[in-house]
């Protein structure tokens, strides 16, 4: 039997936080125990969004990364629905429509992580509704 | 030290079996045993190699962009 990597998959938000310093050596380390971490291509997406214009990072900050470390889970059509569909019933009357398409990427990720049964880390609160909406565990510390 | 140890006695001929004993307690190689029923040891070697490689790489990626945060090359408020 092919044994599957355990893979964590690590939201932006804990990218960010790590990058503030917000997060400890001890806890990224001790999280990433017996894991193999990975981002979302969404991820990729919005740390670029971040690059100044003609630096030198722009060609640099997605080479780096292995792309064995980006989980991939195509979004079909019946993941748009899906997300659609928890945004609609959790978020709807609650968020502007700029939050709400900003919602979509999380739900993403989210089914991403359901799709190649990965783990999920995000320190944003709106996980804590999505993980439970498509029934997948969340790390949240 | 007893990790040392154990770490000197592996060489490239060391068996599956060698390398998981020398690298994981016993409580360990039991919870991957529960986690992957049916795996053999080349198999459970693979995925500590695969993890420990996965580890590195993303370490790595993180301290470029740890850089790029310290050339103001990227601001983190528009991520």
């Amino acid at each position: 039997m092919k044994v599957i990597s355990s893979r964590i998959l690590i939201d932006t938000s804990v990218l960010i936080d790590l990058l503030r310093g917000n997060i400890s050596d001890s806890i990224w380390l001790k999280t990433l125990e017996g894991r193999a971490p990975s981002v979302s291509p969404i991820t990729v997406h919005e740390l670029r969004r971040g690059v100044a214009p003609n630096s030198k990072w722009e060609q640099q900050i997605d080479q780096l990364l292995p792309r064995e470390s980006i989980l991939t889970a195509p979004p079909i059509t019946e993941d748009w629905i899906e997300a659609a569909d928890v945004i609609r019933i959790y978020f709807g009357k609650s968020r502007s429509k700029i939050e709400l398409a900003a919602l979509a990427h999380d739900v993403l990720i989210g089914l991403t992580a359901r799709a190649m049964k990965a783990e999920l880390w995000s320190r944003d609160k709106d996980f804590k509704v999505i993980c439970a909406a498509v029934k997948i565990s969340l790390l949240d510390h | 030290m007893k990790n040392t140890a154990k770490k000197q006695k592996l060489s490239r001929s060391s068996s599956p079996s060698e390398v998981i004993s020398a690298r994981l307690s016993k409580s360990e190689i039991l919870s991957l045993r529960k986690l992957y029923p049916g795996s053999s040891n080349q198999d459970i070697v693979e995925k500590l190699v695969e993890e420990k490689l996965a580890r590195r790489d993303f370490q790595i990626w993180l301290s470029s962009l740890r850089k790029a945060v310290d050339d103001n090359a990227l601001d983190l408020d528009q991520v």
